[in-house]
């Protein structure tokens, strides 16, 4: 029997997931528009931020710290990745460049394992963020609730960097028209960088985010990085924000679908990945 | 200010500069004729180094311009106005025009809707929405905001409204009364003789004819013949 109370923690359930979705291809998109590739290290940022979040808040004792660190040590080296390795690599070469993204993440999660081991670790929430709000008509874990409300805030930061400050609209000036935008005088290979570095950080935060909802295991960076891939094509290639629609999206549809037919969950992705394609070939948000 | 030397270009294997050598004095207007492929625009991308000539030098003020990157090159005082104008075409006219703006540019954007008043009107309208002519006026006032000494201009006039050439035409006018440095790209003799101080002609990658256009203007059958009937 599937009660409302139940119905209510699924979709909550999905919204928190999706919303975590919705940061990982936030950050693809961003770093796809200016570099033109996706970035296979997603994943692996993911696990790093997430080792790294309940290393530092193990170690301190502080949620927040943890977050924190995981967002900028992320950030960090998603700058090096971009700066030392892809930048090396001729624009336009295109499978170097995936190959070379891949293989860093192979890298970075085999450093995780070194460091850490490759056993499974379980991060609780913080004491204020534990047991559940009652918003009428169900119950929604605090946790949760916490992630949505995160992930919004982000993203609504970063959509107004990107909508309404002269960076954005360089940034904006240097997906479309890179050379353009190097010959008003704009440092696009700069621009590019600080992309990386953002959208790394952001799959930082997601990965600390998700640690004390999923628990930590060396294979998390891979499932997301998988999913993520198909929430931004789902999406539509080309625009930022239609990943964020999506994420949300498979979250509650995964969620769902998990109280009817719960072996089904992640089939479901690929079905409506395929469904949405077949109607909209170029996505939820995408232009062509 | 600006010295071209013995540059040859390519594109992949293709060779499509040889060995040009031009110059643009402060203050001066060079208008750079020629066929279509003759190498009028790969000239100024490689001024702007978007294509890097294999050999050969550019200097800028006695800098050498192979040091820089494309943007450094936009920094130091070059403003590049491409034929195809390209706003950004998701960004407003406001952001187009504001995005590289320099503050101590000679020309603010009051200057700007001045010479092409046209576009106060539009301000928040986005780039990919223009006319054409709209497009040219976006794209050369957004180009004399980031303050440059030397305007590279290529094909100003190229398919617009008669109305928008005459706008283009006084703006030009203006400018270079006010001792802006321009190297125009241009199809029309007429005006190219008319607004230049020198004229360079241009044919299958190499400069076929240099002068005066004071004296050319007397002349003009020198250049149509390397210009081609109906330029």
């Amino acid at each position: 029997m599937i009660t409302s109370a139940l119905l209510g923690v699924q979709v909550a359930n999905g919204l928190a997931v999706g919303a975590l979705y919705a940061l990982m291809a936030f950050g693809l998109s961003i770093i796809k528009g200016l570099l033109n590739v996706p970035n296979f290290a997603h994943g692996a940022l993911f696990l790093v931020g997430a080792y790294v979040a309940w290393a530092v808040s193990g170690g301190s004792g502080s949620f927040w710290l943890g977050l924190l660190a995981a967002a900028a040590a992320t950030a960090l080296l998603g700058m090096a990745i971009e700066r030392l390795l892809v930048r090396r690599l001729h624009r336009g070469a295109y499978l170097f460049q995936l190959l070379l993204l891949f293989g860093t993440a192979l890298v970075m999660e085999q450093t995780v394992i070194a460091i850490w081991g490759g056993l499974g670790r379980s991060m609780s929430p913080p004491p204020w963020l534990t047991g559940a709000v009652d918003l009428g008509f169900s119950p929604f874990p605090r946790y949760l609730l916490f992630i949505v409300v995160a992930a919004a805030v982000v993203i609504a930061a970063v959509w107004a960097l990107i909508e309404r400050t002269w960076i954005g609209a360089r940034i904006r000036a240097g997906i479309e028209r890179p050379e353009m935008a190097q010959s008003l005088g704009i440092d696009v290979e700069a621009l590019v960088t600080a992309a990386f570095a953002l959208g790394a950080g952001l799959a930082g935060l997601a990965g600390a985010l998700a640690a004390p909802l999923t628990g930590l295991s060396v294979t998390m960076g891979t499932d997301m990085l998988a999913i993520a891939l198909v929430v931004v094509v789902l999406g539509g290639l080309g625009s930022i924000y239609g990943g964020v629609l999506a994420g949300l999206l498979v979250g509650v549809v995964q969620s769902l679908a998990a109280l009817w037919v719960p072996q089904a969950s992640t089939v479901v992705i690929y079905a409506a990945m395929i469904l949405v394609l077949a109607v909209r070939p170029q996505g939820l948000l995408g232009e062509r | 200010m600006l010295e071209v030397a013995d540059i040859h270009t390519y594109y992949g294997n293709s060779h499509v500069l040889h060995g040009i050598s031009l110059s643009v004095g402060e203050g001066e207007v060079v208008a750079l004729l020629g066929r279509n492929g003759a190498g009028k625009t790969t000239t100024l991308r490689s001024i702007m180094r978007l294509t890097p000539p294999r050999s050969g030098r550019i200097s800028f003020r006695g800098r050498d311009l192979s040091l820089s990157p494309t943007h450094g090159i936009a920094r130091g005082g070059i403003a590049y106005v491409p034929e195809h104008r390209d706003p950004f075409s998701l960004l407003t006219v406001r952001e187009n025009l504001l995005l590289a703006a320099n503050p101590r540019a000679r020309w603010k954007l009051d200057d700007v809707l001045r010479w092409f008043p046209a576009l106060a009107a539009l301000m928040s309208r986005r780039g990919g929405q223009l006319s054409g002519g709209q497009q040219q006026m976006l794209a050369i006032g957004r180009g004399l905001l980031t303050g440059p000494d030397l305007l590279l201009l290529d094909e100003p006039s190229q398919g617009l409204a008669p109305v928008v050439v005459n706008a283009v035409l006084e703006m030009l006018r203006d400018l270079k009364r006010q001792q802006l440095s321009v190297l125009l790209v241009e199809q029309s003799i007429r005006v190219a003789l008319e607004l230049a101080d020198r004229v360079y002609v241009l044919d299958s990658g190499r400069v076929v004819l240099a002068g005066d256009a004071a004296a050319l203007r007397q002349s003009p059958a020198q250049v149509e013949r390397h210009v081609g009937v109906g330029a």
